[in-house]
């Protein structure tokens, strides 16, 4: 009977010594089949063998044995074959290619010098590194892999009690696919993989248990010996019960590890089972579900992050800016997140490589598509259908990712014989592609386009109505990785945004026109990394942009048309930032991250700066004169350092301490009049009246897991402070507006909080978390038009201090789970009439102090259905149906408050965006 | 056939959705104003203009929301009130009514002078208006209305209708900034006023004659709404199409004649932009792209007081007035399509029998009397025929009170 364990080594490695043998045997060959050795050796010694067939099928053996100790038999045996071999007592293990360690260096360095014959001397074996993937034709079940014993480095360089760097790359076994993110740990040393899946780790020579955490792959766990600098790659294995679930933690024990405060990476995954509205699985919106970052209601298209406006948020999708993430009002996001890998999102602790925003970075990166065979993956719900096919050009090298969602609502609607929604249109769409070529293990580039469009005409609303209004989202980036040696690498980046939006308006043929607006941006980035190979890893570069801006221009449609022509000035400007930062381990307890960014901006001419008069308020009657500025003139500069300061301390195993503090200063300003981004929100640069936004945040956090990780918890507490906000004077009308210095305010405002945070994993997993957060700001300028609320601070649109989040999903069997959502949070502050005048035999509403009120309090329920079809991972095709209702109280929540005066009649009005349970229904495959 | 089903059902659930996305704005509820603070305010409404008339100076306070406007009460009484021009020229208002006060009769405003308004109360506390140019206001040139249909107030019905516009060929001499005020009158006159009048007895109807002359009525109607246009952006120094008033078109269901009297005023470019703060404000309501709403402060500020709002504005304008009559057969032929006459339509009706029988026939259920028979709510008794017949009519084709007043405005041609 063949004794077919495969590597389970796991048995030897407490009974570190190898038997003194004094067995002897005696055979004589001739072309045998070793598997007939063997058979010979077990018989006359009653020694077991393990081994694999197909390992010694091929081999045979010739030669002659005369009472011939057990060891120099088994040596003559193997010699010149890739099978090592270890003995003990009776037992002797075969491996083909890997020499079997079992005992801590020191211990087999002494072995060796006492018993030279020892079994193997796996000095020359350990120069070549071992690859996992070495293993993957062998071992049907990899987990025996996580009882291997690995050797890292060259034994002949050991140096007991000093550190040597180990690195490495991290990829899908399944795809071949670097893997972004993945938390690379033993004991208390921890790396996150780069783009390229790539990792360092500086540890202490010796034995060590190293682990690997990455959301959707199974926990992947290595022993290792390390000797000395050395390389060891790790394949993960999709999770496959993980597939369709909730992943409530992208990465365990980041939570007390990651040395960043406020940072949280989202995968793909995470979405899929969190009911979404209208069945849209949505990172995007899953991000709002944590704590800190708010929108302001249903359908509105911007985030409020720790109490930040919502232009202070960084949306990058491969590294260019998205200027507006919301399809159709912010029901949905703009990306389809089937062709996307995962976000980062940086509330606070923001490395210095990010800059430009005050409050956030959403970091987006697109799937790096699949190398090794082509999958195909879509979905059809109620509104949208999309699709999203990976194709490998060349296997292993080059692959194409390419992605599309569109909805059908105008046939739809077209289909629907109701007067009510004739008019209305609702049209949307967004295309992902995506080029990667990994052109040696030093080189890699990849190309990446987005475009969106949106496209509607809602007759309900007054703004818009009979207008037909567009927008639409274009970019690419083109980034070159490099990797110049183990410590030492770099990427060059250019990237390409652009927003445009339009609006017509033709229901006065004679007064037709047609009014668009539109921010290009270019921009490049050079950045570095490197390893100084002690607690030090260095990230330094530089990055330039460049932003073109049509601020708007109206035109007569149609050649009845008698409305003027308005063109206002372009403006231009550039934005650039050197940085550099350390990520230094100072202890196995302490480590720290810190980094300076300067950054610096120039509002470039041609332009036109308006003159006021000195003591009056700007607007356009105190105006005195201009100063034209020629092309490419410097019309005005502004620089100045961004400090970045992170610490993590490890008070035990489970738990830690946190600090960040950083700086950050921001050039460009979305002027909107309402309370969340909308889709005519105009980005204008800073001028010589617009200042630089700057913020300054600190942020203190303790992080403990319990039950080895199985619940992740964590406080933090932040206080901002932000000078030279934007808001408006009351009633300012901004679109078409050459001057807006003159209705622009500008003033300091502060923020503070605290986050209390809960996540489980398990059949019941979820997260849970509780923010009270306050945000003010204070408009007190020289004059009666230029302070508002008499010049005190006030609560901003945004401020909305209790809200509570709770995430919920239950596997009731691994097709079949259930989840829940609820949310609370407190209504948003509003300015509310006080009083009722007549003038001019017209009604008009006085109204209070701004943001005096607030609109009712917000709470919601959702529940989801999952069903998985096809759910064998043999079957390669996987595909899950799911059901959710949304809003399912059907409670209506306010969006906003509004009142209207009808004969003196002064009557309230509550606006809500879901007046009833929304039901969904949706389809997804994938193979 | 599976698939098929499926097809099916999710087409419903897709349709389902849509009539829920799609119906999003409409989701609207009352909203309890109770907890809302009432805040006590002064307001000036003031207005001189360049053409003589006693000009009026309004002195009141806010109401609070939930309560009606009352202009009579919470009044500011006994005031000094008085406008100064660029040259020192004082002129005091009078106070007529509690809160009125009017200026002289043959004041009128000098197109390139410039006024100031001052108020005193009687406890002493001053106020005063920033200083205001009168602009002389160019004349308009047409005034003509075009078929439109416009969509009902937060319902999606549509009310087809006629705009009304006006036209200015030359604004190079105004202010480049107007605000409109209009307004009309419709003359209806009915085709069978009534002679007879059947009232209501202890034994069913007492039929009497009818003295009263109700042929002819006027009913008038005045601007409710900020009309702002401005020709700053013109590239012709035109206003063409400058919307005034929408009209549905069964307004004009019984009239036969209408007038409408539209006033042009040339104002200040900070009173525009003090107007379209408001409008903005109204306008904005409701939508999902609310303005930024706040206190609108005019231009008058309190002496003593720099931290006190004071509402309203003192607007000095141009103004120039043009009055067009028409036959409702003017109105847009497109429109006119849509225009149910009702007494073309329902005529008069001749009945053998009595006024109760007439009624009874409507207790009768609905499948036995039919739809004629229903419409007989609307009738009423107008005349007697020679055999003892009795002449019905449409109410509102026998008695012009129901859509207009007696009284005959003093201009009217």
């Amino acid at each position: 009977m063949r004794k077919f364990i495969a590597l389970a080594l796991m048995l030897l490695t407490l009974t570190a010594f190898g038997q003194q043998t004094t067995d002897v045997y005696s055979g004589s060959f001739q072309n045998t089949a070793i598997e007939q050795v063997i058979n010979d050796i077990e018989g006359k010694l009653s020694y077991t063998f393990y081994y694999k067939k197909e390992w010694i099928d091929s081999l045979t053996f010739s030669g002659n044995f005369s009472n011939t100790p057990i060891s120099e038999v088994l040596t003559t045996i193997f010699d010149g074959t890739t099978i090592r071999f270890y003995h003990d007592s009776k037992k002797v293990f075969l491996t083909n290619g890997i020499a079997i360690i079992t005992t801590p260096e020191i211990v087999s360095d002494l072995l060796a010098q006492h018993s030279p014959q020892q079994a193997e001397q796996p000095a020359e074996e350990t120069k070549e590194l071992l690859f996992t993937k070495e293993y993957a034709g062998e071992n049907q079940n990899n987990n025996d892999l996580e009882n291997f014993v690995f050797e890292v480095g060259s034994r002949a360089q050991f140096e007991g009690g000093a550190s040597s760097t180990m690195v490495g790359y991290i990829k899908d076994n399944s795809t071949g696919e670097p893997i972004e993110g993945a938390l690379v740990y033993s004991g208390n040393k921890a790396a996150v993989t780069g783009p390229d899946g790539f990792y360092s780790l500086n540890l202490t020579n010796g034995r060590h248990e190293i682990q690997v955490q990455f959301t959707g792959m199974k926990r992947t766990k290595r022993k290792i010996i390390l000797f000395s600098n050395g390389r060891f790659d790790i394949d993960m294995e999709v999770d496959v019960i993980a597939l369709n679930e909730v992943i409530v933690e992208a990465t365990r024990r980041a939570n007390i590890e990651q040395v960043n405060t406020g940072i949280e990476r989202l995968n793909v995954e995470d979405s899929k089972t969190v009911p979404a509205v209208l069945g849209e699985k949505d990172i995007l919106k899953v991000a709002t579900t944590f704590a800190g970052i708010q929108t302001v209601g249903e359908g509105a298209a911007g985030f409020n992050v720790r109490g930040g406006k919502s232009d202070q948020n960084l949306f990058l999708f491969e590294g260019a800016t998205v200027y507006n993430a919301s399809h159709f009002l912010g029901f949905f996001s703009v990306f389809n997140s089937d062709a996307l890998e995962g976000m980062n999102v940086m509330k606070s602790g923001i490395p210095a490589s990010y800059g430009g925003r005050l409050s956030s970075v959403f970091d987006i990166s697109a799937k790096t598509p699949n190398k090794e065979e082509v999958t195909v993956e879509g979905g059809i719900s109620s509104v949208t259908s999309r699709l999203t096919a990976e194709i490998p050009i060349i296997k292993e090298k080059a692959s194409l990712l390419a992605s599309g969602r569109l909805t059908y609502s105008n046939w739809i609607l077209e289909t629907i014989d109701h007067s009510d929604f004739k008019n209305n249109k609702v049209n949307f769409s967004d295309f992902i592609v995506k080029y990667d070529h990994q052109i040696n293990q030093e080189n890699r580039v990849s190309l990446s386009g987005y475009l969106s469009e949106d496209k509607f005409r809602l007759n309900s609303d007054t703004l818009f109505s009979f207008s037909d209004f567009s927008y639409a989202n274009k970019m690419a980036t083109a980034k070159w990785s490099r990797r110049f040696n183990a410590t030492f690498d770099a990427s060059l980046s250019a990237s390409y945004s652009e927003y445009d939006y339009e609006f017509e308006s033709t229901q006065l043929e004679k007064n037709a026109f047609g009014q668009d607006y539109g921010i290009r941006e270019f921009g490049a980035k050079l950045d570095f990394n490197k390893d100084l190979q002690s607690p030090h890893q260095l990230n330094f570069g530089l990055e330039a942009k460049r932003y073109d801006i049509n601020p708007g221009t109206k035109f007569p449609i149609g050649s009845e048309s008698v409305a003027g022509s308005i063109s206002l000035s372009p403006e231009q400007g550039i934005e650039g930032a050197l940085y550099v930062s350390d990520n230094h381990e100072i202890n196995d307890k302490l480590s720290l991250n810190y980094g300076l960014r300067y950054s610096f901006f120039t509002y470039l001419g041609p332009g036109i700066t308006n003159l006021y008069l000195d003591d009056a308020p700007k607007n356009p009657d105190t105006k005195t004169g201009e100063i034209i500025h020629d092309k490419g003139d410097f019309i005005e500069t502004y620089h100045g350092p961004e400090l970045r300061f992170a610490a993590r301390y490890l008070l035990d195993d489970n738990s830690s301490v946190k600090l960040s503090y950083d700086r950050s200063r921001q050039y460009l300003h979305a002027l909107s009049n309402s309370a969340s981004l909308s889709p005519t929100d105009l980005w204008r640069l800073s001028n010589e009246y617009i200042e630089p936004q700057v913020g300054d945040q600190i942020s203190v956090g303790y992080y403990r897991d319990f039950l080895n990780g199985e619940y992740e918890t964590s406080v933090e507490v932040y206080g901002k402070k932000l000078s030279n906000l934007v808001d408006f004077k009351t009633g300012a009308d901004f679109l078409l507006n050459d001057r807006i210095e003159t209705i622009a305010l500008q003033g300091p405002g502060k923020s503070y909080g605290v986050e209390f945070s809960l996540k489980k994993d398990g059949r019941l997993n979820g997260w849970f978390n509780y923010s009270y957060a306050r945000t003010f700001i204070k408009l007190d300028g020289s004059f009666d038009e230029e302070t508002i609320n008499n010049g005190s601070y006030f609560p901003t649109n945004y401020d909305k201090p209790h809200t509570i989040n709770l995430v919920s999903n239950y596997e009731i069997t691994t097709r079949f789970s259930v989840s829940y959502n609820f949310v609370y949070n407190t209504g948003r502050p509003i300015t509310f009439p006080t009083g009722l005048y007549e003038l001019n035999g017209i009604e008009i509403l006085n109204y209070s102090d701004r943001n005096e009120y607030r609109i009712p309090d917000y709470v919601r329920m959702d529940i989801g259905l999952t069903l998985k079809w096809g759910h064998r991972l043999t079957k390669g095709s996987h595909s899950f149906w799911s059901v959710s209702v949304y809003n399912v109280l059907g409670r209506k929540n306010a969006f906003s408050l509004y009142f209207d005066l009808d004969d003196g009649e002064v009557q309230g009005y509550k606006l809500s965006v879901f007046g009833s349970a929304i039901p969904t229904i949706s389809y997804n495959f994938k193979f | 056939m599976h698939r098929l089903q499926y097809t099916t059902r999710l087409y419903s659930i897709l349709i389902l959705n849509l009539v829920l996305i799609f119906s999003i704005t409409s989701c609207v509820e009352e909203f309890e104003t109770d907890s809302i603070e009432y805040e006590r305010l002064l307001v000036v409404d003031a207005n001189i203009s360049d053409q003589a008339k006693p000009h009026q100076v309004r002195l009141f306070y806010t109401s609070p929301i939930d309560n009606e406007i009352q202009n009579t009460q919470d009044v500011l009484s006994g005031a000094a009130v008085w406008v100064e021009d660029n040259l020192g020229a004082r002129t005091d208002f009078f106070e007529q009514d509690p809160g009125y006060y009017y200026s002289p009769e043959d004041f009128a405003g000098e197109a390139g002078k410039s006024y100031s308004l001052f108020i005193t109360t009687a406890e002493g506390k001053n106020y005063k208006s920033t200083t205001e140019e009168l602009y002389a206001a160019p004349q308009i040139s047409r005034v003509y209305n075009k078929f439109t249909i416009e969509l009902g107030d937060r319902t999606a019905n549509t009310i087809p209708g006629v705009q009304f516009f006006i036209d200015v060929d030359d604004t190079s001499i105004g202010s480049k900034f107007y605000r409109y005020e209009w307004s009309d009158v419709h003359q209806v006159i009915v085709p069978y006023p009534k002679q007879y009048e059947a009232i209501p007895s202890q034994n069913g109807y007492d039929i009497v004659p009818f003295t009263l002359d109700v042929e002819e009525c006027y009913r008038e109607d005045n601007f409710k709404e900020l009309i702002l246009a401005t020709s700053s952006s013109s590239s012709n120094n035109q206003l063409i199409e400058v919307p005034i008033k929408f009209s549905d078109v069964n307004d004009f269901n019984v009239t036969t004649r209408y007038s409408i009297e539209i006033t042009q005023r040339s104002i200040s470019p900070e009173a525009y932009s003090y107007y379209r703060k408001i409008e903005l404000f109204n306008e904005s309501n409701g939508s999902l792209f609310d303005k930024q709403q706040g206190l609108i402060v005019g231009n008058i500020t309190s002496l003593d007081d720099p931290e006190e709002n004071v509402l309203g504005y003192f607007e000095v304008s141009g103004a120039s007035s043009e009055r067009i009559y028409m036959d409702y057969t003017d109105l847009d032929p497109e429109a006119l399509e849509y225009l149910e006459r009702t007494c073309t339509k329902y005529g008069g009706w001749q009945f053998r029998g009595s006024v109760e029988e007439f009624y009874q026939a409507l207790d009768l259920p609905e499948s036995i009397r039919g739809p004629e028979i229903a419409r007989r709510g609307n009738f009423e008794l107008v005349d007697l025929g020679a055999r003892n017949e009795l002449f019905f009519a449409h109410r509102l084709c026998a008695d012009c009170r129901r859509r207009g007043s007696l009284n005959k405005p003093s201009y009217w041609e």
